[in-house]
């Protein structure tokens, strides 16, 4: 099988040759290296491109950029890349907004100051949503699915749940608290817009070219909490997923954080794919009590960045085996990079990628074998 | 009805009760200690159990400040608490917040002052922070394992600049283990929240801080 045919197997549940190894792309510079690393098997995750577009009449957005100045060697390094911030604010009939960002670890944008600062934001955070047009613009999105060719997938990244948007987008967890708690009302107001011009977008992505959509949910129980999962994030999911059903794609959620709490609710969503999934320390959920409990869905984890960083090459190599023991057969399971798992500038980091591509190639031809040495 | 406002995050209801208790002549300080900490005990023992999550505990803390704004100007003087002092932040390159917030607020709650430096913080802050703020206790968090090793780079500057001895350093994040903790000079590692302060509170008991 070619790469891209081997993930979309996995992720349809059918039978692939080997158990895919994927990485997104910003995490693996162009480089000889890497063009090795594909050679080898590794393949790509393409997040950047979309199949909409985005019209806000009547919101006059402004940004200001805060360039970092860092030397070219620096540039993938996370502590580089945070001193870039972006500052915006949003000008409406209704009043103004404004928030500030950092590039986050991954490079993405990683909210520092929330929109929703006061009451009063709330109004005009939901006049914005409400004013918000989207429209379908698959021509880019296309031209990347042919430029990754076999290499991989092209996935069509979309925003948070309303509820998940509301905690880590647009007020933080400490607001988020609060309003939950103190105003209802308004709390209540903001889903519902939210959720309303979401499922506009989702319709859009249905009739879109993009096979496999990430809906990004940055998901942690501890945060979240089942209460809020339920009566929230579930209903919801169910939405989307029956609007995406409808057209045969494929629904995935990053759910990268500490998910024990939230194990049996999970399995009960609709969701065809839980990516991201990061097992102990970082996250709290063994693999095996996953798998069990999400007999439906496909995992799609990453490897453990304590495992890359701690270990020598052969320690990489035996936690790729023990991984792939621990997941045998290996149906519905990819092993993915879905963090930093090193210094992107280090030879160390392109050896750890290495070593697990290899580890993966030599061991990893569907189905596993549990006596994996 | 201070503890049951505090454990149920009914942050009007602990406003009332702490108004209807100075109008009842409750002693301040007792409506404080049996009424919002005990509440707030009652909050992190759920947290640790896995029955509340961090948007039950947060708004529980802030019905316990609400509260704490009535009742505390009509304390004695004697009567203030000022269990110690902490500063705390999560390491440059590192912008998560969870893990310190949720010991910043049971900190809070249990009567320390906390400097709370943010997210992201560099190392020189850190120990600029030690020398001006004096606090009893460094705490630091880290999420990512590409910034653990930053933990390090704090304790060998509060080192260089003699510094360490006057503080006591406590570190915590998901990747971390007692192991590397040691490692990097630390006193002590804590697995979740409720230990640390625990650690913390056991410290200034005990006198072990500066």
């Amino acid at each position: 099988m070619k790469m891209k045919e081997r993930i979309l197997a996995v992720l349809r549940r059918e039978k692939p040759d080997r158990i895919p190894f994927t990485i997104y792309t910003f995490l693996l510079p162009r480089s000889s290296i890497e063009r090795q690393l594909r050679n080898m098997g590794l393949s790509l995750v393409e997040l950047a491109v979309s199949v909409y577009g985005i019209n806000t009449p009547n919101v006059k957005m402004e940004t200001a950029e805060n360039l970092a100045s860092f030397s070219l060697d620096d540039r993938y390094t996370c502590i580089a890349r945070q001193k870039h911030t972006v500052d915006r604010t949003y000008t409406t009939p209704t009043g103004r907004l404004s928030d500030r960002c950092k590039w986050g670890y991954a490079a993405f944008e990683w909210p520092i100051e929330w929109v929703i600062k006061d009451l009063g934001d709330y109004e005009v955070v939901k006049y914005v949503i409400d004013n918000t047009e989207y429209f379908p613009n698959y021509e880019d999105f296309v031209k990347m699915q042919n430029s990754m060719g076999d290499d991989g997938i092209a996935v069509m990244m979309t925003p948070k749940s309303p509820l998940q948007s509301m905690l880590l987008d647009l007020m933080g967890y400490t607001r988020f608290s609060l309003d939950y708690y103190s105003r209802r009302h308004e709390f209540e107001d903001l889903y519902a817009v939210l959720r309303k011009k979401q499922l506009e977008m989702y319709k859009i992505i249905a009739d879109s070219p993009a096979e496999v959509v990430l809906m990004d949910e940055n998901l942690n129980g501890m945060v979240t909490g089942p209460k809020l999962f339920e009566k929230y994030c579930m209903p919801f999911y169910e939405e989307v997923a029956q609007i995406l059903h409808a057209k045969e794609k494929i629904l995935m959620a990053h759910m990268d954080g500490k998910l024990k709490c939230l194990r049996d609710l999970i399995g009960k969503t609709k969701i065809d794919v839980v990516e991201a999934f990061t097992p102990p320390p970082i996250g709290d959920l063994q693999i095996e009590e996953a798998r069990i409990a999400w007999k439906e869905k496909v995992i799609w984890a990453t490897f453990p960045a304590t495992s890359s960083l701690e270990r020598d090459l052969d320690g990489v190599e035996a936690e790729t085996l023990n991984i792939l023991r621990r997941v045998a057969p290996g149906d519905g399971f990819i092993m993915g990079v879905t963090e930093d798992i090193g210094d992107i500038k280090s030879t160390r980091y392109e050896e750890v990628l290495a070593a697990i591509t290899e580890t993966m190639m030599k061991h990893g031809e569907y189905p596993l074998s549990e006596r994996l040495s | 009805m201070l503890r049951h406002g505090i454990v149920n995050v009914d942050i009007v209801g602990v406003r009332k009760a702490c108004e209807d208790a100075l109008t009842e002549g409750i002693s301040p300080l007792k409506a404080i200690n049996d009424g919002l900490l005990e509440g707030m005990y009652v909050v992190g023992e759920k947290f640790q159990a896995g029955e509340y999550f961090l948007t039950e505990l947060i708004a529980a803390g802030a019905a316990m400040e609400e509260g704490l704004k009535i009742l505390e100007p009509h304390l004695q003087k004697c009567e203030m608490r000022n269990t110690g002092k902490i500063v705390l932040g999560t390491v440059e390159g590192d912008l998560h917040s969870i893990g310190k917030d949720i010991v910043q607020m049971l900190l809070r709650t249990t009567g320390f002052e906390v400097i709370d430096l943010g997210v992201d913080v560099p190392a020189q802050k850190f120990v600029e922070a030690v020398r001006t703020q004096k606090p009893a206790i460094l705490g630091m968090s880290a999420l990512i394992t590409t910034t653990m090793p930053e933990m390090g780079k704090v304790i060998r500057r509060l080192q260089e600049a003699g510094l360490k001895r006057r503080v006591k350093a406590i570190v915590g994040g998901a990747p971390l283990s007692k192991e590397y903790a040691e490692t990097i000079g630390a006193d002590a590692y804590s697995p979740d929240a409720v230990t640390g302060v625990e650690m913390c509170r056991l410290w200034v008991k005990q006198g072990d801080c500066q």
